[in-house]
């Protein structure tokens, strides 16, 4: 499976640091179904649909297949912080906006202020055991029920000197937010690096393994994206070993030729 | 038993560096420095251990020559980081 | 041949292997976990020092330990209970040096928490003043009693007037922690901080005021002024001034014997000087404004115990420049900061200023009677910002930094890097050269060859002391005669070839001879010139030493000979 590698930021198929392969193994242990193209998402209610990093809008057919699948009562967790979603979530009909940004605190896990610490202050079930998070460069977010934020003692640095200068102020700002359209909600994380190689394979930082498991967990079928989600970037070998794989023509093809070659060879007693 | 010596040295110190590349690329840290400074010391024991006590067989002469220039690059490598310090 | 190409083929790879390398000897660090650990949505914490640091923790915490304070100390005082008011103010005091602290560290100095720390060093100094005034307006009370028991007017009045001075201050000391509530109130509201207990403090300072003041006011209408034959007249023109200036302080004593007499001058309840009336009563001072608070201020006269009225003055404060300029100094490491303190222009003189570097003060110097300060002090190597400031209650002056400057200190001669470099370099080159010549000495054996043969199957190295080779043979030829004469030709025959082998050997650079048969030998020496002479040598030396024929002598003297041809033909072919 990870014989051959992509460096794609996100993608399902990077074992390297920034990529998502642990946490797409871990996904599909459990059952997850990806989702190639808005058709998948037909038929399934109480589903919880995983979108991250978007890195595409969506068509007007893409959006109206993603509203109605939300609106059927399912769940839509969108993990970004470039404010690609942004779109997404206006074609979804949701208040929540990202505001693209390297949100810094003085309450920071590593000795960089972009590993922001956050705290809850609301529950719901996506949030539920989870008390502080750390984050990687997240955004920040407005509109939606604010469910973990930063400390007051952060800021957006715009300047990136990791010091907050005088046009810079200090708040609160969201990192996760919820919202309910029609009769399904969705879940905004500022901070789609949740989800990187480097940060799922964190021993015990804050509670992020805890947001993990809910998302995992939630005991409801679970469906990645693979439609406007980074995850599914697999440039290089990957791609070429990925379509191979998933290709029953091509892969029968191969075992035939590596067969007959096997054959051809011990007739002429080569071996 | 000469040829033999003398290709176990060589095949010993090649092992070393592969060890030492293997253990590099897996704590993420390629460091020509570092590597240079253990293929010294590698070929360092190599060299004592198959000199002979009283004769000097040629290719342990250009060899020390070798060593030699690697033992004032690690000077220049010490010096190198004396100097990091002093600045840090 | 086939070992040149041997030698040019590892050259090669090796030359191109070094080309590809060497361009990397600036920078041999090829790759560590840093280099691509930061991409614009994230970063590797691999490549972090895990801290995790909850600065919101420790420092919301303390400022609101720091409001909750202020609550408590003014309550006190309002109370009167001053041994507690003293236990909560150096409380505050150190509460709010640690915060001076924390916002220095963390480098928050253009943020709202910086100003809240601002404001917050201004009412420590306004509380600080609040408990010594209340506590000695509460000792005038006591002292109001007494002299009214001891029925003494003079001081009664003096005691009045005092409270007067109390009351004016505390009542200036208000309006500014007032005039910060709003600012404090406002950032902390932002902070979610609780303000009640500072607000109340705020109150309580008020109610604090209000009975100062109805205190004093009753105790100046129940104080009336000691019956003298003396008035006392006082005025301060103009009434207002900035550093510097001159305030002229003038006023008339009318009574029976009004020349000469000594008036005493108070500034804030605190005897100032001393002047003397002229012939018409007269009495006049000019006060420079110098070191004193920013502000109102009251004067009065006194001649012996008739007093004059209270009249006031206010200073107001002026905006300061500060210069720095670092030169060498006269030890190295040492540098000399100097620079001006000027107000509007003039010098300000016997001020303080602090030097810091990288925002901590290291040194203290005063300005001089033009307004200039120098000093030199001592600082390790390395790099530093350094900045002058002003900052002085005690002046009517508004506080002012230097511009930075960025000083680099070098390290002494015996710790410099180029010294160090070079002896490190010194010492490893010596270690390389004896490395090398390590064991160089000629081996004592005389016999090196045959050592070399029975120790060790190496080649021998074939830097060998050469011995005059007419010499060699006359012995090599009595050894052979010696040894064919004791019967056994096989060694005699042996030491002829060995001899000659290693003359050949060292004559044409062939490597390892002792390693190898004759048959190899003789295939390593195809180029020399007498190859026939020799093939036949080896020939018949094979055939007597391994085919165990006993040659006769016809054959031992045509062997003996063409080993003399050969070491002939070997010397004369140099």
């Amino acid at each position: 499976m990870h014989l051959a590698s992509t460096t794609e930021e996100y993608s399902r198929y990077n074992i390297q640091w920034n990529g998502t392969s642990i946490f797409s193994d871990l996904a599909e242990e459990r059952g997850a179904v990806e989702v190639r193209s808005p058709d998948d998402l037909a038929g399934y209610t109480g589903a919880c649909l995983l979108l991250i990093a978007p890195d595409t809008d969506f068509d007007d057919a893409a959006a109206g297949a993603y509203r109605s699948f939300l609106e059927r009562g399912n769940t839509i967790v969108l993990a970004d912080d470039f404010g690609t979603g942004n779109q997404i979530l206006g074609a979804l009909g949701s208040e929540i906006r990202i505001l693209p940004g390297n949100l810094s605190s003085m309450d920071m896990e590593y000795s960089d202020p972009h590993t922001v610490i956050a705290y809850r202050t609301a529950n719901a079930t996506l949030v539920d055991g989870v008390e502080t998070l750390m984050l990687n460069r997240p955004a920040a977010l407005e509109g939606g029920e604010i469910l973990v934020q930063t400390s007051i003692l952060s800021w957006i640095d715009a300047d990136g000197n990791r010091h907050i200068d005088a046009a810079e102020t200090l708040g609160k700002y969201g990192v996760v937010a919820r919202e309910s359209v029609g009769a399904g909600e969705i879940y905004v994380i500022s901070d789609p690096s949740l989800f990187i190689n480097t940060m799922v394979g964190l021993d015990s930082v804050r509670d992020n393994h805890r947001l993990i498991g809910n998302i995992l967990e939630g005991g409801r079928p679970l469906l990645l994206d693979a439609v406007a989600s980074q995850t599914r970037a697999d440039d290089g070998i990957a791609g070429i070993l990925h379509t191979v794989k998933s290709t029953t023509l091509i892969k029968t093809t191969l075992i035939c030729t590596v067969l007959l070659l096997g054959a051809y060879a011990f007739r002429r007693k080569i071996f | 038993m000469t040829i033999r010596k003398k290709y176990l040295a060589a095949g010993g110190v090649i092992i070393w560096l592969c060890i030492i590349t293997f253990f590099m690329i897996l704590s993420y840290n390629l460091d020509l420095e570092i590597f240079f400074v253990l293929w010294l010391i590698g070929i360092l024991i190599a060299v004592e251990l198959i000199d002979p006590a009283f004769a000097r067989p040629s290719y342990l002469r250009y060899l020390r020559y070798a060593i030699a220039t690697g033992v004032i690059l690690f000077g220049a490598i010490v010096a190198n980081k004396v100097l990091e310090i002093l600045n840090s | 041949m086939k070992k040149r190409a041997a030698w040019i083929l590892l050259a090669i790879p090796a030359l191109i292997f070094l080309i590809f390398i060497a361009q990397y000897a600036a920078s041999p660090v090829l790759y560590t976990v840093k280099d691509d650990s930061v991409t614009s949505s994230h970063q590797n914490p691999e490549a972090l020092k895990q801290i995790s640091r909850e600065q919101s923790e420790t420092v919301l915490p303390l400022m609101s330990e720091i409001l909750g304070s202020t609550g408590t100390l003014v309550l006190n005082i309002k109370l009167k209970d001053f041994d507690s008011a003293e236990r909560d103010l150096k409380e505050y005091m150190e509460r709010s040096r640690q915060l001076d602290r924390m916002v220095i560290n963390l480098d928050m100095s253009e943020t709202e928490l910086a100003e809240f720390r601002r404001n917050n060093q201004k009412n420590v100094q306004s509380l600080e003043e609040l408990l010594n005034d209340t506590r000695r307006f509460d000792e005038l009370q006591s002292l109001e009693i007494r002299y009214r028991d001891e029925n003494r007017p003079e001081l009664l009045y003096s005691v009045m007037y005092e409270g007067e001075t109390l009351r004016s201050r505390v009542a200036e000391n208000f309006k500014g922690y007032q005039s910060r509530s709003d600012a404090m109130v406002n950032t902390s509201t932002k902070f979610e901080l609780d303000t009640a207990a500072y607000e109340e403090s705020v109150e309580d300072f008020e109610e604090i005021v209000a009975a100062i003041d109805a205190e004093q006011e009753t105790r100046s209408t129940t104080t009336h002024a000691p019956a003298t034959p003396y008035r006392l007249s006082i005025a301060v023109t103009p009434d207002h001034g900035v550093y510097r200036d001159r305030l002229l302080i003038a006023g008339n004593l009318t009574g029976r014997t009004i020349a000469g007499q000594n008036i005493t001058l108070f500034i804030d309840s605190k005897t100032w000087t001393t002047t003397t009336t002229d012939d018409g009563g007269g009495y006049k001072a000019a006060f420079a404004i110098d070191r004193i608070r920013a502000g109102k201020h009251l004067v009065y006269a006194v001649y012996g115990s008739t007093y004059s009225d209270v009249v006031t003055f206010s200073v107001l404060p002026l905006d300061t420049a500060l210069t720095l300029a670092v030169t060498e100094g006269t030890a190295s490491g040492n540098r000399t900061f100097s620079g001006n303190l000027t107000a509007a222009g003039m010098p300000v003189a016997g001020a303080p200023v602090a030097i810091t570097a990288d925002g901590k003060a290291f040194l203290s110097a005063t300005t001089n009677s033009a307004g200039s300060y120098a000093l030199e002090g001592h600082l390790e190597a390395g790099t530093y910002r350094v900045r002058a400031v002003f900052d002085a209650v005690a002046f009517p002056l508004n506080a002012s930094e230097s511009e930075t400057v960025l000083i680099e200190i070098a390290p002494s001669l015996l710790e410099s890097p180029l010294l160090i470099s070079a002896g490190i370099l010194l010492l490893t080159a010596l270690g390389a050269v004896w490395y090398v010549r390590r064991r160089r000495q000629p081996a004592p054996a005389p016999e090196e060859v045959s050592v070399a043969e029975t120790e060790d199957e190496e080649a021998p190295a074939p830097v060998v002391v050469e011995r005059p080779p007419v010499e060699e043979e006359e012995n090599i030829l009595a050894t052979f005669a010696r040894l064919a004469g004791e019967g056994s030709i096989s060694d005699a025959v042996h030491a002829l070839y060995l001899r000659l082998a290693g003359s050949i050997a060292v004559r044409h650079r062939i490597d390892g001879h002792a390693a190898m048969t004759p048959r190899e030998f003789l295939a390593a020496c195809r180029s020399i010139s007498c190859i026939e002479t020799l093939t036949r040598f080896i020939r018949r030396y094979e055939a007597v030493r391994y085919g165990g024929a006993v040659p006769d002598d016809s054959e031992r003297q045509e062997l003996v000979a063409w080993f003399e041809d050969l070491m002939k033909e070997e010397a004369g072919s140099d």
